[in-house]
């Protein structure tokens, strides 16, 4: 059988996790898409960078520590690249060093190339 | 080539921010829902819009400008308001990406 | 041109359903496939079967079945919904439930995928 092209999907997280449930709801659908072969791309901008901040503790929210399943995606699931917007990262005083995870810093005008290059995108 | 859909108010969103922030050449921008007051003339955001116009071509959804009281007179000059059939084309012509 | 729908949003705190109904018209008016609406988040909520809103309302769940009608496939992500308590039960007959791999074949199988 002819090998199809890869379709590219780009996952843009721009809210800060807890506060609502884009977070848990983004991951539960980058895990899904994992599962399919494709090129999956998850990109963290605005408050969504927050998500990656090391240190995140939600035992008093009674909530689970969604942090933890980002290096999980990375090693486990087949996510191609899993992005962090550098301006994002410094508009909030965090640096690669605050980060739970190794992810691909990129500055916004790569960022911008990148997304021209997808087929559809995932906001949340 | 991008679509950047706004449908959050300037106001109260990163939204328009967001779109302007990844609006690439030939990129085009549409406000919609609570988007169009980004469109309103003297508004905050109305040299914000202005600089885009420059480069990119920006729409307003016309049933959503229309229904918050936005008249066509009330709209930045060279901001195009589109129908709902307009704003399908665009997005035939466009790749879409929404900003909330 | 083949698209595909995806609804963030819920029904009555936002105008997504809204935008993506006249959205769907116009583009079917336009002679356009519409190859699913998948409904995810709190949009999950639009699928609801036993919503009731006042007569002189815009009803949300005769909007779906209508295009039920027109014959596009609604699909309510299973995870999304069950959480909200949506169910086999309470689904509106003009949607399906399953899961979100639905979502990634919208992706790859329309030219275009558009969110409300």
């Amino acid at each position: 059988m002819e090998e199809k092209e890869k379709t590219s999907v780009m996952f843009i997280c721009r809210t800060a996790p807890y506060g609502t449930i884009f977070e848990q709801e983004a991951i539960e659908a980058m895990i899904m898409f994992g599962a399919y072969e494709q090129d999956i791309n998850v990109t963290f901008i605005d408050d969504g960078v927050f998500s990656l901040k090391k240190g995140q503790d939600t035992a008093l929210l009674g909530k689970k520590n969604f942090s933890l399943t980002y290096p999980i995606l990375i090693d486990d699931f087949d996510i191609s690249h899993i992005y962090v917007e550098k301006e994002s990262l410094e508009e909030r005083g965090l640096s690669e060093n605050d980060l739970i995870t190794e992810v691909e810093i990129i500055d916004r005008n790569a960022l911008r190339q990148k997304m021209n290059e997808m087929k559809a995108f995932l906001p949340f | 080539m991008m679509l950047h859909i706004v449908k959050k108010s300037p106001y109260e969103s990163s939204a328009l921010n967001n779109a302007i922030n990844y609006i690439r050449q030939g990129d085009i921008m549409l406000l919609t829902e609570d988007g169009v007051y980004a469109a309103k003339k003297g508004g905050k955001f109305s040299n914000l819009i202005n600089e885009v116009l420059q480069k990119n071509h920006v729409y307003c959804l016309l049933a959503d400008a229309k229904a918050r009281g936005i008249l066509e007179s009330e709209v930045i000059e060279n901001v195009k308001l589109l129908d709902y059939k307009g704003f399908v084309e665009k997005v035939v012509e466009h790749n879409p990406m929404t900003w909330a | 041109m083949k698209f595909g729908v995806l609804i963030k949003e819920g029904q009555y705190t936002h105008q997504a359903m809204d935008s993506a109904y006249n959205f769907i018209v116009a583009a079917m008016e336009l002679g356009h496939e519409i190859k699913g609406v998948f409904f995810y988040n709190e949009g999950v909520c639009n699928t609801c079967g036993t919503m009731e809103p006042p007569r002189d309302e815009r009803n949300i769940r005769n909007l779906l079945l209508g295009l039920d009608e027109k014959g596009i496939r609604l699909i309510a992500c299973v995870a999304a919904g069950k959480r909200r308590g949506l169910v086999a039960q309470t689904v509106s007959s003009a949607a399906e439930i399953s899961g979100l791999g639905q979502l990634l074949e919208l992706c790859i199988e329309s030219d275009r995928l558009i969110t409300f």
